[in-house]
């Protein structure tokens, strides 16, 4: 039983996420908050019109901040990995290193903010791709809210099958799939567009058409390895490994790249750089210059002093590659990841129901955390071991008290704002889940669609969940039985196709969801710009969901991958 | 007070929210109804904040 799904109930549901969207977009508010404003609009309309008592309301909001744990986890531990390598100039010595490979701004911005991110999605997620690479693209040049949004944008086509296939295995666990291959390869075609749409826009953001077309080949290269290498994966491999095995390949390829002459140094034929900052290289509407003018450290202030005491490019990635190398050993080997699941935590809420009948059951614990698994604790490693390795090599001058407190205070002061609006976010999202306004909303886009309409809206749903969530995992969860349900009621549709749409609706929804949103301005010091950063991403997540759900009704019309 | 510290005041009550709604709610007391309330009063001050005079903090 759900609430009435009608164009009232439809309309006060949606009303948390407008004034969610209108207050952080359009009046820029913080996004702390923008997420309260959220927040009490879903528990008043929960509470009067969609029939929820005050204890069901309290369990959501009290459910909302646990999952905010998950996030907080990530973040915190993020921060303090990103003041270690930073105040060791890490982030200085890697741009300086990264450009004696090749000095080119445009190939640099392309191997981080879209190849080095996807590889990083590959192994973890929770976020921890944008926190580790917004930081580098801000240290190469990238205007601050790029740095956030470029990532985001980046990242997004792995986010299905990366994190060691996550979100797959949660969607082909919450349906019964009628036919497994063909739904991965259908979700494996999309997600390829939305590669190939993330290599383009990242090329577009940093210096329009002349960069699109100077990146042409490199970015055909790259996504024929990353969209074709994760389709044959899922054929001939297994789809849990399937974006892995294609990012790695994706990684291999970029010192090759680098040598080819077009992207080997820099270019003068890019003459617009909205992206890049006016104080390194030149400037946005000049000349294509190298990445400092000077050959010296550049800080978030300017130039400052030449980089003789950097360190080498081997030690500035010594913290990403530990990153990489434990998510990567705890996820595959079987025993030790068995092992590190014990330790786990959570805690008790009782079956809560509305008076519109919208059930949850009683659990005990709720969703337990795993923190020796979680990527909070794989980035406090990785911290760790470079904390001490910068300070043996005389780096890194931690351990006085003064410097101590500095660090506190500097990750206090960005993770406490980033903190509440989290919390904030999530309490919405699940007051809105428990009240039954998220069933309306996707119910009310499923109900006045019609089979030729249906593939189109269907990576909207997808979005919508990992917009309210902040996963494509919880999107799949969320919303799989609904579309596959809808898929099957409206008749004519490919079950493959729109579940294929779920999630590679779910996998772009990530680029504007607020969660990520926050992370990576925490990570890069802008917190309380999250409405410039979606001004940025929420366009191309309306046009990339549009241009694959057009692909889903053209391949459903001429029966492509069959139809139900 | 600076935004900072209240800003750690809103966090630390919505912290504290969730074991007193847990444990509120699975047993018979009414705990649950005390950590409603102090999880709505943390969130309200982020946005009673925007419109406060209030130091901001520095690193």
């Amino acid at each position: 039983m759900t609430p009435p799904v009608d164009i009232l109930f439809w309309g006060l549901g949606i009303v948390p996420l407008a004034l969610l969207l209108v207050t952080l977009v359009v009046f820029r508010w913080q996004a702390h908050e923008a997420a309260s404003i959220g927040m009490f609009a879903a528990v008043l309309i929960g509470l009067t019109a969609y029939q929820t008592p005050v204890r069901d309301l309290a369990v959501a909001s009290a459910k909302g901040v646990w999952d905010a744990v998950f996030v907080l986890y990530v973040i915190i531990p993020a921060l303090i990995f990103y003041h270690v390598i930073d105040r060791a100039n890490g982030f200085d010595a890697l741009r300086e290193e990264v450009k004696s490979v090749t000095s080119n701004e445009l190939f640099l911005v392309l191997g981080f903010g879209w190849v080095f991110v996807s590889f990083m999605q590959s192994i973890s997620g929770f976020g921890t791709p944008i926190v580790v690479v917004a930081p580098i693209l801000l240290a190469l040049g990238v205007k601050p809210v790029y740095s956030v949004a470029i990532p985001l944008i980046g990242h997004a086509w792995a986010n299905t099958f990366g994190t060691l296939g996550v979100a797959w295995l949660a969607l082909d666990s919450t349906v019964e799939l009628q036919a497994v291959l063909l739904t991965a390869a259908a979700a494996g075609i999309l997600l390829w567009v939305v590669n190939l749409a993330g290599g383009l826009t990242v090329a577009w953001i940093f210096g329009r058409k002349k960069a699109v077309k100077y990146a042409l080949p490199m970015i055909a290269i790259v996504s024929a390895i990353h969209g074709g290498g994760q389709l044959l994966g899922i054929y001939v491999w297994e789809p849990a490994f399937a974006n892995f095995m294609a990012a790695t390949l994706g990684l291999l390829a970029l010192p090759l790249l680098a040598k080819w002459k077009p992207y080997a140094t820099t270019t003068t034929q890019i003459d617009v750089r909205p992206a890049m900052r006016d104080d390194i290289g030149g400037t946005s509407t000049g000349s294509t210059g190298a990445v400092a003018t000077d050959g010296g450290v550049v800080t978030g202030t300017g130039v400052d002093a030449p980089s003789e005491d950097l360190m080498s490019l081997k030690l500035a990635l010594l913290p990403f590659g530990v990153l990489a190398a434990v998510a990567f050993l705890t996820a595959v080997i079987d025993p030790l990841a068995a092992a590190l699941t014990t330790v786990q935590a959570g805690l008790a809420f009782p079956a809560v129901e509305t008076g519109f009948g919208v059930s949850n059951a009683a659990a005990a614990p709720y969703s337990p955390f795993t923190p020796l698994t979680h990527p909070g604790t794989l980035l406090l490693v990785s911290t760790l071991v470079a904390s001490i390795v910068y300070k043996q090599k005389g780096y890194f001058e931690a351990g006085t008290d003064t410097e101590s407190d500095s660090l506190t205070r500097s990750v206090l002061l960005t993770a406490i704002p980033a903190s509440v609006a989290v919390i904030s976010f999530l309490v919405m999202a699940k007051v809105m889940d428990h009240s039954g306004q998220t069933l309306v909303l996707a119910q009310g886009i499923a109900e006045v669609a019609t089979p030729a309409s249906y593939g189109f809206l269907s990576p909207l749903i997808g979005a919508l969940g990992a917009f309210m969530t902040s996963s494509n995992t919880a999107s799949n969860i969320l919303f799989s039985g609904l579309q596959q349900e809808t898929a099957l009621s409206l008749g004519g549709l490919s079950e493959n196709w729109i579940l294929g749409g779920q999630t590679a609706g779910g996998a772009i929804g990530n680029a504007m969801s607020p969660g990520n949103v926050i992370l990576g301005t925490s990570a890069v010091g802008i917190v309380g710009q999250e409405g410039d950063v979606l001004r940025k991403t929420i366009p191309w997540v309306a046009v990339v969901a549009a241009v694959i759900g057009v692909i889903i009704v053209g391949v459903n019309a001429v029966g492509f991958l069959g139809v139900a | 007070m600076d935004a900072i510290q209240l800003e750690t005041a809103a966090f630390l009550l919505m912290a504290l929210s969730l074991p007193l709604i847990s444990v509120g709610s699975t047993g018979s007391g009414s705990l649950w109804i005390v950590g409603f309330a102090v999880l709505v009063i943390g969130t309200m001050i982020p946005p009673i904040l925007r419109y406060m005079d209030t130091p901001q903090a520095t690193a």
